[in-house]
């Protein structure tokens, strides 16, 4: 029951990203489409915002009277430099909130936060509310009216909590209130929360194996031009100076971090806190929200497992370590699972070298497979494809086996007419070797292989392997004497069924060619 | 003050006490869940090597072999101009709600009282001294001479607007023996114009109350009103910043 709501709510959000992703493929290319770099983005804004307000800071004058004038020096006198820098600052802090959010919505969309994923997940949350804090409290250092603002509330909001034993919004009572010994305070909570923040991203993406933090370097080029020229065409400026006195009336607020204020005016504090507190709360459960049907994480056979490591290598989760040999064999290591951190996508079968279809005898037999699909019944359902190409009546078409994913466009449809279909949990689950198998045993005319969408796998890394296997620069190679010029690869996202039709029908095409011409020379 | 001496102010504890702390977070707080053995790492950097080396055959082989199977960056005079077309919609976002639309805070017809005061109330039982014979039956280090039980009345504020009673509440003291103080805090807009402000309180389980202020008062459009409290310099204190009425 949660799960139908779960899928009703997350369907229409992830049609809507795969439709703009695919957009986006056209101008910038899946190399560099941002929609699939959002959280290497994230990770490139802070570091603009890093080395910016270091510049700027070391131009601020951190007292009470002080912080104002410098600022507006800085602004004006010195816009060549300082100006920009503090445009920077602030531009690249709302791009990293945009980025945050639509990453995080993003992978909600996409159920990659439940199961395995659910660390990851719980590890984001923290960054929502250390990301805010950070850019709210560099709203105060300006102590202009919007500082005021956005200060006095914060605190009155605090104070809700009555952990402080003293109203902390007394500070800001009278002109005279606020000392600089508090500000000093507000100036250091702006230096320590960001330094959380990044110690937070860390441990964010460490469970990740070879997690991506820094985007492709053209988009980082074209990201950072983008802000510097909304820095100079529109620099940031402060509002009139803070007067404890006055009350400031028409305000404009960096809606990116304080949108949630003006509920804080008409609701009141408790209402805010039960809000965020609930929101948070909410966040950290839905992983949980319901759990994660996973399929069994694979098993090790030791008479198989030879300990060369390459599916520790290749494991996307890092859920594969390499121990001691506890079997006697004459290997250093074997492979062991942890099944909390494996998401079942079967990439691991994919990287061992006995995973291979030649077998001579019996049931095939590899040193980690997949309980809910094992290489045998792999090896079953390809022979099964290839039986089905044999039965559609060919009329000279070229046969055709079709290997796709389960998070990708569906293969399914694309059964018939001389086409056999396969699909897995992953494509980097497919052993190159099954490869030679159909083709240079003529047991196909050719093979296409599919995928997600280029630079989106769902499980992350299952079309880089794939790539770097075939292209004979990953163990297990693709063998060399397999025909490359029968083998087709198309990554297409779900909402790409027709581009992918249109390709498997031009590739048929060229296959039938193929043939005639080699008849031809045949004779 | 001087600016350079302010940076090292700053920088130093950051610097020093920054990596401490983390440290100290690390160690303390989720080593075990984070540690990546030395052999991950190895891998990782095998993986960043394996990588490149990907690329650079890529762009080595491009177009001639099946290396770069797949599509690169864009690199078009056209798909530039997209991207550029993108990133100008992107910064135009990002602009706009940096500084935008406006948020209308203050009313410019009223300003604002705040009440914010801090007070202890009276004990609930005065002190009393003990007869040299209760001291004796008690143990030497307890033998304080006085006898004070902790507990305070709660604090009683009414705060009235022209005849109007806008605030009339008792806070009871902080602290789990209730011996704390009685904290208020509360805003109140009022429309400009003359005013005659009336503020009580009473701290003690009496009638009647023990400290009484009247001011008139001229709100100007904005002005904050700061109503805070000291009993030893004499209760309530009403400050009236001036505002130089040309600037609003
Ligand atoms: C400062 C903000 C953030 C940054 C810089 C950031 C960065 C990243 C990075 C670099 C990855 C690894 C991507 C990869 O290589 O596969 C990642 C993954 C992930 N992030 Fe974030 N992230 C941020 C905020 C969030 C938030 C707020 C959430 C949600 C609450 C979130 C949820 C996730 C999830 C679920 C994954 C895992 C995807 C997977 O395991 O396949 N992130 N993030
Ligand atoms: S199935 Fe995937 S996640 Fe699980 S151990 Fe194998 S490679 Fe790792
Ligand atoms: S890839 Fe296969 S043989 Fe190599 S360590 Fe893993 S299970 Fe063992």
């Amino acid at each position: 029951m949660t799960l139908i709501m779960l899928n009703a709510i997350q369907y229409p959000i992830r049609r809507l990203f795969e439709g703009l992703e695919v957009g986006f493929d056209g101008p910038f290319g899946p190399v560099w489409n941002p929609l699939r770099q959002l959280g290497t983005l994230a990770f490139f804004f802070f570091w603009v915002a890093a080395v910016s307000g270091i510049y700027v800071f070391i131009f601020f004058d951190t007292s009470v009277s002080g912080a104002y004038p410098s600022i507006e020096q800085l602004t004006h006198q010195q816009w060549f430099a300082g100006g920009i820098m503090r445009s920077l600052h602030r531009y690249s802090s709302d791009a990293m909130v945009i980025c945050m959010g639509l990453h995080g919505l993003r992978e909600f969309s996409r159920d990659r936060y439940r199961g395995a994923r659910w660390f990851t997940w719980f590890t984001g949350i923290p960054l929502i509310w250390l990301l805010l804090i950070s850019g709210i409290s560099g709203y105060w250092l300006v102590w202009d009216e919007l500082a005021q603002y956005v200060a006095i509330n914060s605190m009155e909001w605090l104070d809700w909590l009555g952990i402080f034993g003293h109203s902390v919004a007394e500070n800001f009572l009278t002109r005279g209130s606020l000392d600089d010994r508090f500000f000093s305070l507000l100036v250091f909570m702006h230096i320590f929360a960001p330094l959380f923040l990044l110690f937070a991203m860390w441990i964010h993406i460490l469970r990740v194996n070879r997690a991506k933090s820094n985007p492709p370097r053209g988009l980082a080029i074209g990201s950072f031009i983008m802000l510097l020229a909304l820095s100079i065409a529109y620099p940031a400026v402060s509002h009139p100076p803070a007067d404890l006195g006055r009350v400031p009336s028409t305000l404009y607020p960096d809606w990116f971090f304080m949108a949630l204020y003006p509920l804080f005016d008409a609701a009141g504090a408790g209402t805010l806190w039960a809000l965020v507190m609930g929101g948070s709360l909410l966040l950290c459960v839905l992983p949980w929200l319901p759990p994660l049907r996973r399929n069994p994480a694979p098993e090790v056979y030791l008479e198989q497992c030879n300990g060369c490591t390459r599916c520790f290598e290749d494991c996307p989760y890092s859920a594969i370590t390499m121990q001691p040999r506890t079997d006697g064999r004459p290997f250093e290591q074997e492979a062991v699972v942890n099944s909390d951190l494996c998401t079942a996508c079967g990439i691991c079968v994919g990287a061992c070298p006995m995973s291979t279809p030649f077998r001579r005898e019996g049931e095939l037999q590899t040193g980690i497979d997949l309980p809910s699909l094992s290489l045998n019944t792999l090896y079953k359902k390809i022979n099964q494809g290839i039986e089905l190409t044999k039965n559609t009546p060919p009329e000279g078409q070229a046969r055709l086996l079709l290997i796709g994913c389960d998070h990708g466009t569906d293969v399914n449809g694309f059964a018939g007419s001389g086409v056999g279909t396969v699909s897995l949990p992953c494509i980097g689950m497919l052993p190159p070797s099954f490869l030679d198998y159909l083709l240079s045993g003529d047991r196909m005319d050719g093979v296409m292989l599919t995928g997600c969408a280029q630079c989106d796998c769902h499980h992350r890394l299952g079309i880089e392997w794939t790539e770097q296997r075939l292209a004979g620069m990953r163990d297990p190679y693709l063998r060399k004497r397999v025909p490359r010029n029968r083998l087709h690869v198309h990554w297409a996202a779900a909402n790409q069924g027709s581009a992918l039709g249109h390709q498997l029908k031009t590739f048929q095409n060229r296959l039938q060619d193929l043939a005639a011409t080699d008849s031809r020379e045949a004779k | 003050m001087d600016t350079s001496a302010n940076v090292y102010f700053f920088i130093v504890p950051v610097v020093v006490f920054g990596p401490l702390f983390l440290w100290i977070f690390y160690t303390f707080g989720i080593k075990e869940l984070i540690k990546i053995p030395e052999e991950m790492r190895r891998k990782r950097r095998r993986d960043v090597q394996a990588a490149a080396d990907f690329q650079a055959e890529r762009l080595r082989k491009r177009g001639t072999e099946a290396v770069g199977l797949v599509r690169g960056p864009n690199t078009t005079a056209f798909g530039f101009f997209m991207q550029g077309l993108t990133f100008l919609w992107f910064a135009t976002l990002i602009g706009f709600f940096a500084s935008s639309p406006p948020y209308l805070y203050a009313d410019p017809g009223a300003g604002l009282i705040k009440l914010s005061l801090s007070h202890a109330g009276q004990r609930r039982l005065s002190c009393s001294k003990k007869s040299a014979a209760e001291l004796a039956k008690l143990e030497p280090n307890m033998r304080a001479r006085q006898s004070c039980p902790r507990e305070r009345w709660p604090v009683y504020i009414e705060l009235e607007l022209d005849n109007h009673k806008l605030f009339a509440r008792s806070a009871k003291p902080a602290g789990l023996s209730r011996d704390g103080p009685s904290s208020f805090y509360q805003k109140f807009s009022v429309a400009t114009g003359k005013h005659r402000l009336t503020l009580r309180l009473r701290d003690t389980d009496t009638s009647g109350f023990g400290f009484v202020t009247t001011r008139d008062l001229e709100i100007l459009s904005g002005q904050v009103i700061a109503v805070q409290f000291n009993a030893a310099k004499g209760g309530f204190r009403v400050s009236v910043p001036t505002l130089n009425e040309e600037q609003s």
